[in-house]
This record gives structure tokens, sequence and C-alpha cells, in this order.
């Protein structure tokens, strides 16, 4: 039912407009962890969720958190994208005043279902809102796409406890698992291995998937939709950075801004990318 | 006489019952702060999520954005400590129909001692842009705001509630709005502003005054946030003098509002205030009151030295 190409084309738009975004706006944002998660924002926005640009607020749409706030480059890029503002807005990222804050802000830019920034806070609002979901009876979903990092926040197990008690199925909950936070590697500073067992533990049903096969986490995702009695957490195996060769598994590339080379350079591994994609061969 | 918390804990079963959108959060503290009522009468509605306040305020956050009108519930002190990060980043930045409700406030945890006495929940919920914060002084003013924070959209509201009983000051069904204060006795020659249970001992120290021929009014600030500023301009301009009494640590709480106001609009006026400067010890109530220099005697002092009549 999906057009896998078409939604892997999208995603190197929307890694185009994250470099766009990180070069054009004001101040260090952060790239590598946006491209992280390029391929499960375009899965989210473009294949999975219910939305509706037009109607932000519907009251039964389909939520994404996106609790690595600093991400937001990535999420800017797919709510431009997908309709919900102009891309004409993007050079006034992280400007003071701006609509596209340097973190997510529910109040300033359409599409946003929550604010983060403070890292562990989203899954527990992702957990009010799906347990307000279900209250009110509206059949829509809460995605929460957490850092590996973020995870070593104490909130986020507190988080985990109550979505397991309450049995939230209506909560899909995702680790962008790239082994990489901000001042060096999860297993240097701080790992948080065995994954697997802890969210099993705490009672979610867990999947594992590559966080940049098109086709594979569209399927992770349906076979997270269709679960009931118990909230999924989707452990997503990506790589930071990914799709831009120089970026790739660099921590120094948590923050930056490209130079112009380096921005000629992203954009010209991205067109090839999508050559490759038009092409027919293998990524 | 009934405890404030219970008048709370029962009024917000009464009228959250019959809006579908009030859910209640507590931390394992329902027998103690009264949501126990409300659970008993809207167990659908009711979620105990364990003794994990950090995750109970996002959490509010994330069901007000979903539509409902969530009141969390802990004891004063871990609301405005654990649940504060939550509080500042995503109930009060988003502006989100949250009620926030300090139990045990004061020294009204008494036993417990100074881990569970809460001292600073005005000054710390006060900072945050766009939060209401109220600290009813009697069981008919608890009634009338918590019904109000159960049929009202006032964006977040922080009521600080006490885990005691006191003296009725208010006729039933007075009505109180956030922003006005409540004038309970006149008098010209100095104004005691006080908030909670202190405003009970400043009748007290105004009735002990008043045998010795000073005149005090007493002014019932249980509205923090929006202050009434004119009410505390009148008390300066028409007594000359302004005493504080609360039951706070004194920097940040209602001494440093009415300084703060007063010193903004250019009005000058002999000041003092009594306050909580120390951290505290496990006892009685009414000993630790004493004992930290926030009792009816300790403002009626204040009044004299302010006066110069010490």
């Amino acid at each position: 039912m999906y057009d896998i190409q078409a939604l892997e084309l999208r995603a190197v738009e929307i890694r185009r407009d994250i470099l766009e975004l990180v070069t054009r706006g004001q101040g260090p944002a952060h790239p590598a962890p946006s491209l992280s998660c390029a391929d499960i924002l375009t899965a989210l926005y473009f294949g999975v969720m219910r939305v509706d640009p037009a109607h932000p607020h519907w009251a039964d749409r389909d939520r994404f958190i996106l609790s690595k706030g600093h991400a937001a480059p990535a999420l800017y890029a797919a709510l431009a994208q997908k309709g919900y503002f102009d891309r004409s807005w993007y050079p006034t990222l992280r400007r003071c005043g701006s609509r596209l804050q340097g973190h997510p802000d529910m109040t300033k830019t359409p599409g946003v279902d929550m604010t983060t920034g403070s890292l562990g806070h989203g899954l527990s609002a992702g957990v009010g809102m799906a347990v307000g979901l279900k209250l009110r009876r509206q059949k829509a979903n809460v995605y929460v796409l957490l850092g590996d990092g973020e995870i070593q926040e104490g909130i986020v197990w507190e988080a985990a406890m109550t979505a397991g008690r309450f049995k939230l199925d209506n909560l899909i909950a995702m680790v962008d698992y790239n082994h990489i936070q901000s001042s060096g590697f999860m297993e240097d500073i701080m790992p948080m291995e065995p994954l697997r067992t802890k969210w099993e533990s705490f009672g979610f049903h867990v999947l594992e998937m590559n966080g940049h096969n098109m086709r594979e986490i569209l399927d992770t995702l349906d076979r997270a939709r269709v679960i009931k009695g118990a909230p999924v957490m989707i452990l997503a195996h990506t790589t930071k950075g990914q799709g831009v060769s120089y970026m790739e598994n660099d921590p120094s590339w948590h923050t930056g801004i490209p130079t112009p080379e380096q921005y000629r350079q992203a954009m010209s591994e991205l067109d090839a990318a999508r050559d490759r994609i038009l092409g027919g061969g293998a990524r | 006489m009934e405890a404030l918390r219970d008048v709370y804990g029962r009024t917000l079963a009464q009228y959250g019952k019959d809006n579908p959108r009030v859910m209640v959060l507590d931390a394992d503290l329902a027998t103690s702060t009264k949501t126990v009522y409300f659970q008993q009468a809207c167990p659908e509605r009711f979620f105990d999520v364990g003794i994990a306040e950090a995750n109970m305020a996002a959490m509010a956050a994330g069901m007000a954005s979903a539509g409902a009108l969530p009141f969390l519930n802990t004891f004063a002190t871990f609301v405005t400590t654990i649940g504060s990060l939550a509080a500042k980043t995503l109930i009060g930045y988003n502006h989100l129909n949250v009620r926030l409700i300090g139990s045990n406030n004061g020294l009204t945890g008494g036993y417990d001692g100074s881990t569970h006495h809460s001292l600073d929940d005005i000054s710390v919920m006060r900072l945050i842009p766009g939060m209401t914060v109220l600290y009813p002084s009697d069981a008919c003013m608890t009634r009338s705001l918590t019904r109000l924070l159960t049929e009202e959209d006032l964006g977040p509201v922080y009521m600080s509630v006490s885990r005691n009983a006191t003296e009725d000051l208010y006729a039933p069904d007075t009505q109180f709005e956030p922003g006005r204060a409540c004038v309970l006795r006149e008098g010209r020659d100095a104004a005691i502003l006080a908030y909670g249970l202190s405003v009970g001992r400043a009748l007290k120290a105004a009735q002990a005054l008043a045998q010795e021929g000073i005149s005090c009014r007493v002014v019932d600030m249980f509205s923090l946030k929006p202050v009434d500023e004119a009410a505390i301009v009148a008390a300066a301009c028409e007594t000359g003098a302004v005493i504080t009494a609360e039951e706070q640590w004194i920097p940040g709480g209602l001494y440093s509002i009415v300084a703060e106001t007063l010193l903004s609009r250019g009005v000058s006026t002999r000041f003092g205030g009594v306050g909580v400067t120390r951290y505290t010890s496990s006892g009685p109530y009414d000993q630790l009151v004493a004992h930290y220099g926030i009792s009816e005697a300790d403002i009626a002092a204040k009044v004299r030295q302010t006066l110069g009549k010490a």
C-alpha cells in the first residue's frame, strides 16, 4: 500500500531541508541528530500518521512528540513538506521571535503537538496524552521518539512504568538508537544495554528495526499499531548523521553549522542518493 | 471543623464528578491529599501514578493538550521541586489548563519535619509567567476556589492547601475572584497583609492590638498571582504602615511581592514582615508556628515594632 520509492525520495528531500535549516538558520543547530531520524519522520508523516495540515488541532489526529527536541530541524522539514507551513520560514530558524524555535514549541509552530527540549519529559507527556485520548474515546495513536542518550533521564523510566501499568496500547515509543550522545559514544559515557529487556520488563511490547530502511520502518510501525494491551517500544537502529558522509558516526556533528563547502558536499551526496533511488539501485 | 485538605478533596469529588474533562492524578498520597474522595466517586478518571512526581507533572501537560482538565496532587514541597521542571517548561510555557495542587502546605506537615514542610511554594510558582497562584485561608474559600478550578479554563493554576482545619473567616457561599483581595477588618494605623492560616492569626493580632489602641486593617491576599496591587497600595497609603504575615520563607513570598509592588509604584511606607527564615524542625503545628516566629504574638510584635511602639 505504501509507495516505497516515493517515501525514500521524500526522505532525501527532508534531509536536504535539514541541511538547508541548519545552514541558513541562526546559530548552531543539531544536524546529525536530525539526519538520524529523518527516515522515521518521513514514514510517520507521509506514511502512517492520520493528520491534516489544514487542521493542525483536529481532535482525532495522531500525535507525534519529538522527545529528543534538539532534532527540531527534522521535524520542521517534515511539517513544512507536509504542508503545515511554508519552507520560506526556514531561514528564521533559531532567530529571535521566530516561529521555528531552537526546540519544538507547540504554541508557535503549526503541527507541533508538544513542546520539548528538556530531555526525558516527552514520554511522560505522551503517556498523559495517551491516557487523555483513551478516556475521551478518541481513536488516535501517540508516537514518541526518544534519543538513546535521553533515556538516561530517570523520568523516562517513570513514564515507562506508568505506560506499562495502564497498558497504553495507543502509545508507540521509539528510541533513535545511534549510540552517540552529545559529548561522545554512549558506551563510553553511560551504556544503557540491555535495552530490549529493560523495556520489556517495564511492560512494553518491544520491536526492532533498521531505522533507515523505509520498508522495514513502515512494516514495523504497522505491526506496532495493531498490538493490543501493551504500549510498544521500537528500537530503531540508526546512524547518527545518516546520509551525509562526513557527519556519519562523528560525535562532533551533534551541533554545528556546515561551511559553504560542507553544505555543497552534503547536497551533492544527497543528489547522488536521489539518483540511486530513481535508478532503482540499492542505497 | 473540617481540615482544609478534606474540604478540597470533597469539593473536587463533588464538582469534578460532573465535568468529564476533570482527571485527577496523585503520587501515592491520595489519603493525605484527599483525592481519595474523587477516586471513590470517579475511579475511571483517577490515576495513581506511583511515587513519580516529575512524570505526573509532565503527564498532566500531555492530558491537558488532549483536552482534559487535569488536577495533579502531592505535597506542596514536591510539586515545587520535583514537579517544577514540567510546571515551568511544559505547563507554564504552553499555558496549559493544569491544576497543580500542593497539599500539606507551610508547616502543616508538622511532625514530618523539614523535608515535608513547604516554605517556598509561593516564590517558586509565582515566577512562572501566566501561572495563577492561590492560597486559601479557610474552608469556605477552599470550597469556592476548588469549585472554580473544576469549572473554568483559567490556564495553569497552582493552589496551596493546608493539612489543618481553621476557624471560619467567611460566610458560606462567599465568592472569591483571583486578583481581588478581601479586607476582613478595617483599621487606620497599620495594615496586616496575610494569606493561608496566617490570616486567622493576623485577625487575632489585630484584636489584641485594638486593646492597646492600635487599629489594624487585615487583608486576605489569598491570590498571590495575580495580586491585588490596588489593595496593597491602598493599605500603604491609607494606613501608612504595612506588615506582611506568611507561613513561608520570607524571600520571594508576600513580603517580596508587597515590596516590589510599592517600590514600582513609588509608594513609601513603614514596612515589616513575619515569615520563616530557617530550616524547620519536626513538631506539633502550633508549637512550630510559635518557634519559628509567625504566631499571632509575633505578628502583633512586628506591628508594634514597625510603628515604633515596641
